[in-house]
């Protein structure tokens, strides 16, 4: 990556040989010479005319279409790519949810191992899903924690806590 | 019969219950759920929890954590 910055930093710092110069200045000298041969170039109704009733408008009309079904191709291919994928996953899925399913440990666990490599290529709805398969292999929370993200009340709310455990404000008697 | 399957509803799907599985463990038809399952299970909630940027409790991630 360095060294083909450092090249094209390398080009433009070059500056054009003499015969480069002499070559281009010599093409746009032919060409000057050429054009004079030609008859004057007028755009006129009759220049609009011609042009928007033959070949250049229909070339033109067919690059735009064949762009057009160009981009109407790429995205289906897309989305067919993206069905596809998504039934794979889904199908994949399947099988890990089933075998996290069963009662033997060893089935169990490479079905759990392998949902929960699932997940990150999962969208929302699905990884919804096999998070709630999963969830039943999580225990209960613990009683003593069940309160470490209740913040609604305020970081004191070890305060509000009297001598027999009332919950009770006490700003609000 | 398989970790949340007991009998069926009424048209014939199964009826998820972890107390029929609890049941099963203790008759010894079933192995116990391991820690590495309840971690890979808790790492599956936290990633889901991430995606909805929701806080996991810290319970569980201690217990993504443990294994």
């Amino acid at each position: 990556m360095h060294r083909a910055a450092a090249l094209i930093e390398k080009a433009a710092m070059r500056r054009p040989s003499g015969r480069t110069v002499s070559a281009v200045t010599g093409l746009f000298g032919l060409g000057f010479v050429a054009r004079g041969f030609l008859p004057p170039f007028v755009i006129d109704d009759g220049f609009w005319r011609d042009f928007l009733t033959g070949p250049p408008a229909a070339g033109a009309f067919a690059v735009a279409a064949a762009a057009l079904a160009y981009r109407a191709a790429t995205r289906s291919a897309l989305e067919q790519r993206r069905a596809a994928e998504r039934a794979e996953w889904w199908a994949r899925a399947e099988w890990a949810m089933n075998r996290a399913s069963s009662d033997e440990a060893t089935e169990r666990s490479a079905g759990v191992q392998a949902a929960a490599a699932l997940v990150p290529g999962a969208t929302d709805a699905e990884a919804a899903i096999v998070s709630a398969v999963l969830s039943s292999f999580l225990p209960s929370p613990p009683l003593t924690r069940d309160t470490d993200l209740d913040t609604s009340r305020g970081p004191d709310r070890e305060s509000c806590h009297d001598e027999q455990g009332d919950d009770s404000d006490p700003e609000r008697d | 019969m398989t970790l949340n399957e007991t009998e069926s509803w009424g048209d014939g799907s199964p009826r998820p219950s972890v107390a029929a599985f609890d049941a099963r463990v203790a008759a010894g038809k079933a192995d116990p759920i391991t820690p590495s399952e309840r971690a890979f299970a808790a790492k599956v909630y936290i990633m889901y929890n991430d995606r909805r940027g929701i806080p996991t409790e810290p319970w569980i991630k201690e217990l993504a954590e443990s294994s």
